[in-house]
């Protein structure tokens, strides 16, 4: 799952970053408003985490025009505002949610999850396919009821395809899902990724779970 | 009751001076016409054949007739004088009501001045200006409130979460750069509210009366020292030039939190890699001086200078781009500089180094 995180406190974000970096999140970072402008316009994400009082560009401003985009992209503001008529223009202006500093990093976790969840229209925070289950908010995967270890990125890249059944994702697709945009890695990681995945689910007794398209990439049917 | 009617009131005074003046005149009216009538009538009743019983009954209808018109009269013109002066006091009674509902949390209405007697207008134009100034002191302190709020919420949201997410990690390495943050978020924060108490505490009268002979260069090496704690590498920029052995009068309290604010504020929001510079400057004669410090700060214009020196200011100039951070510390530097009665200048020069001078320091 991808998320931009536009935080100008750099302690801030690399406490958040380094958090849902170890939740399996590929995690963009913005400064400023204009950086967070260009991370836009350049990447889709699932969700944005976005302070309101940013350098250069407000983050209203970034959020008008985000939405003027017609980005999929589901917002949550995190501000240390907390006036309501703060919170009001935020919301009117197509914030899905808002978050008052200081927080619980365990609340914010859950709310970003479950903006994932609306951005996919999912009811529960469960996906179960057979006899997998892949539990969201526990990032826990579970085959007939035992727990299966997957590293993060494996677990994201199994909710990834889990979360658009059918829908096949080239391995560019998936790695800009799987990585952030500072990642240095090729993007035949990902072929690693799907190997190793495989080889765990197989292990535990789920064949041909991931398909390969030639031409198309990789789906869960 | 007899209290309540010896305190003075305007309304009483006007009363009883009307009822004394009103009164006196209409007796001493009453009195000549009395006589006017005696003397015509007794003029007119003259002769043998006069009926004296009917001349005497004829005198005492004149006498009640006079004297009711002057009890008449006189109700009149209390009534009149009572109904105008209720009249002419009422603004008054909703300066006082409108004193009584100022309150924090309500906004207080000007009041309204048609019909207002011309001699009452100057004083409820005073009371509308004083509730706009009121309402705007108000109004500031809340927007101060507010933005206090946000500027201490963002390092607490800081420690919080550095706190939280280094629980998670396993490894000593990334354990010991969070705590290294939160303990810098920490002091952050501390520096916030340690400006914010000096400002709050200083009170210019106590504060004239209690300055003191200081060394500049002990309490510059001092400020240096507290400062290499936190941020070594940074200090490592900073060169001071102050002469030893110069001796100042003034508050080394306030002294060392704007030498503080200032250092922050170039160290924060300076060029990273350009020196700090501390300077001492003598004035006239040798009686006062200035401290200086001088940075570079690629990121200002020349345009933000009247803004520096605003509360949370955030930057936003007219070139449509906003420098990060400048909220409190030369606000505090201002506000410390009007306490101890210093003057305070900020230039920025075509290389785009900036200088913050106090001036006015008396030397000893």
């Amino acid at each position: 799952m991808k998320l931009l995180l536009v935080e100008d406190s750099a302690r801030l974000s690399a406490a958040l970053t380094s958090d849902f970096r170890g939740e399996g999140f590929a995690v963009d970072h913005a400064g400023d408003g204009q950086v967070a402008l260009r991370q836009l316009e350049a990447h889709e994400y699932d969700v944005m985490i976005l302070d309101l009082m940013l350098p250069r560009v407000s983050g209203l401003e970034v959020l008008r025009a985000l939405r003027a985009s017609q980005a999929p992209t589901r917002v949550l503001v995190l501000s240390a505002r907390d006036q309501i008529e703060d919170r009001v223009a935020a919301l009117n202006l197509g914030a899905d949610d808002y978050l008052v500093k200081p927080f619980d990093l365990s609340e914010l976790k859950a709310r970003t999850l479950a903006l994932l969840r609306r951005r996919y229209g999912e009811l529960s925070g469960v996906l179960a396919l057979g006899d997998l289950s892949l539990d969201t908010n526990a990032r826990v995967v579970t085959v007939r009821g035992s727990p299966l270890p997957l590293s993060p990125k494996e677990y994201a890249l199994l909710e990834t395809l889990l979360r658009q059944r059918g829908k096949s994702f080239t391995r560019r697709a998936l790695f800009e899902r799987l990585y952030d945009g500072l990642s240095d890695a090729s993007d035949r990681v990902v072929e690693v990724i799907v190997s190793t995945l495989r080889t765990k689910l197989a292990s535990a007794g789920i064949h041909a779970l991931i398909e390969t398209r030639r031409g198309f990439g990789y789906r869960v049917p | 009751m007899f209290r309540e009617w010896t305190r003075p009131s305007l309304q009483r005074r006007l009363l009883v001076s009307l009822l004394l003046g009103v009164g006196l005149s209409l007796a001493a009216f009453q009195v000549i016409v009395d006589r006017l009538v005696d003397r015509y009538i007794e003029r007119s009743f003259q002769g043998p054949s006069v009926d004296v019983t009917q001349r005497d009954r004829l005198l005492r209808e004149v006498d009640f007739v006079l004297l009711g018109g002057v009890i008449t009269v006189l109700g009149v013109c209390v009534l009149a004088t009572v109904l105008s002066v209720r009249r002419g006091v009422k603004p008054l009674e909703q300066v006082a009501r409108a004193a009584q509902e100022i309150s924090v949390d309500q906004p207080v209405r000007a009041l309204p001045l048609g019909g207002v007697p011309a001699e009452i207008q100057p004083l409820c134009d005073r009371f509308n200006q004083l509730i706009e100034r009121l309402t705007e002191a108000l109004e500031h302190e809340r927007r101060f409130g507010a933005d206090l709020a946000h500027e201490l919420r963002t390092p607490l949201a800081e420690i919080r979460a550095l706190g939280e997410a280094g629980l998670a990690r396993h490894d000593v390495a990334g354990l010991h750069e969070f705590l290294k943050q939160t303990a810098a978020a920490a002091v952050g924060m501390q520096s916030v509210i340690e400006s914010l108490l000096a400002v709050a505490r200083a009170d210019r009268a106590a504060v004239q009366q209690a300055l003191e002979p200081m060394s500049v260069s002990a309490a510059v090496r001092a400020r240096i020292a507290r400062l290499s704690v936190t941020a070594p590498e940074d200090c490592e920029r900073i060169i001071a030039h102050v002469p030893q052995g110069l001796w100042i009068q003034s508050d080394p309290r306030l002294f060392d939190a704007m030498l503080l604010n200032l250092l922050a504020n170039a160290i924060e929001h300076g060029d990273p890699r350009a020196p700090i510079e501390i300077d001492w400057l003598q004035e006239g004669t040798g009686a006062s001086g200035a401290l200086q410090v001088r940075n570079r700060a690629p990121q200002l214009a020349r345009e933000d200078l009247p803004h520096l020196t605003d509360r949370f200011w955030r930057g936003i100039s007219s070139r449509q781009a906003e420098t990060p951070g400048l909220g409190l510390g030369l606000w505090v530097v201002g506000s410390l500089c009007r306490v101890l009665e210093l003057r305070l200048a900020l230039e920025l020069d075509e290389m785009r180094h900036l200088t913050v001078r106090l001036a006015g320091f008396r030397a000893l």
